[in-house]
């Protein structure tokens, strides 16, 4: 989970340039992979990653330290890429196909952690998995096993209860083995 | 720990890690006696967990940080043009509430006077129409005022 000093947030708010490109440069990661996950292409996610930061910029100034400043900005980052995700969708007809090309293109040279050698076909079976999931689902797993938050952080990030999350993660888990797995037929 | 039980949690919390060490404890002791629920707990983990921890981190290009930069700059600049406007706007508005004031009294001292004014003409002429009427009934006999007392004008003085 990011951890961004109060005093930094508090510069920022009053107008601070770098105290905000400090922001940023902490949390960009985390948005842009929150909203690429969700929306399935590099050119959506970064215009999702604009909005949100153009939003917080605004928006600081109203933010009241009474949750983690994380959680404030997972569930902006979260609300604009669904709302993208969804009006995205309507336009192009009912779902969107996630981007193919994305694994092939130099999108993400260089910063990907680790080196497995299987890095391209996990990336294809993750977008396609996720792309297999309701949204709802999709934000529990992104949340939870990509980003590696705790199950109340992603309550809090989506606003939703402790026992939705669990839910909604043991649903797309089922599903996701059902699809994915050798056994999953006899589950 | 039943093995209905046991699965739920090993979808969930256990591949999570958010069980407490108690339940943990249980549900391992299951498990060691149960293959199905080792079989189950082994696909958790390689189907639904894994592939996504191993998901790489996307980064945003640089290109990203200089369009906000540039939004964020243009909405300050926007927002001091507003605020400067807003000042402006709020000091004619109370200009425009003291010029309509003295307006107001301008237009009172020029029409009020001349509103007296005609309506004192109107009384004047009133009165000298009705004089000349009168007058002319004199002469006549037959104006509004007309004194038929039956002897011509003239011998009345004579």
């Amino acid at each position: 989970m990011l951890k961004i000093s109060d005093d930094t947030i508090k510069r920022a708010a009053e107008g601070d340039m770098e105290a905000f490109e400090e922001i940023y440069r902490y949390s960009s990661g985390y948005v842009h992979s929150v909203a690429y996950r969700i929306t399935g292409n590099r050119q959506d996610a970064e215009e999702v990653t604009q909005d949100v930061f153009v939003r917080v910029y605004r928006k600081l100034g109203t933010f009241g330290f009474r949750s983690a400043f994380s959680t404030w900005l997972y569930r902006i980052a979260m609300n604009t890429a669904i709302n993208l995700y969804r009006k995205k969708s309507k336009e192009r007809g009912k779902t969107i196909p996630f981007d193919d090309a994305v694994a092939a293109d130099k999108y993400g040279e260089g910063k990907e952690e680790g080196n497995n050698i299987d890095g391209e076909d996990n990336e294809k079976l993750v977008r396609s998995m996720l792309e297999s999931l309701p949204e709802g689902q999709r934000a529990c797993v992104i949340l939870r096993n990509i980003e590696g938050l705790k199950y109340e952080e992603v309550a809090r990030a989506l606003g939703i209860n402790l026992n939705t999350v669990r839910s909604r993660l043991n649903r797309a888990r089922e599903r996701l083995i059902s699809l994915y797995g050798k056994r999953g037929k006899d589950l | 720990m039943r093995c209905g039980k046991v699965r739920k949690i090993l979808f969930t919390a256990y591949v999570d890690g958010e069980l407490t060490e108690k339940t943990r404890q249980e549900v391992l002791a299951h498990m060691e006696k149960c293959g199905k629920c080792r079989e189950v707990e082994k696909d958790v983990r390689e189907i639904a967990v894994y592939p996504f921890v191993r998901a790489r981190k996307h980064f945003p290009s640089e290109e990203v940080w200089r369009n906000i930069k540039s939004r964020v700059e243009a909405g300050l600049s926007q927002g001091r043009i507003s605020a400067a406007l807003e000042r402006v706007r709020e000091t004619m508005f109370f200009r425009k509430k003291v010029f309509a004031v003295a307006a107001a009294c301008i237009l009172a001292v020029i029409i009020i006077p001349r509103t007296y004014n005609n309506s004192q003409n109107r009384k004047i002429a009133y009165f000298l129409s009705e004089e000349m009427d009168f007058l002319d009934s004199l002469g006549t006999g037959n104006g509004a005022f007309s004194l038929d007392l039956g002897i011509p004008m003239e011998d009345l003085f004579m």
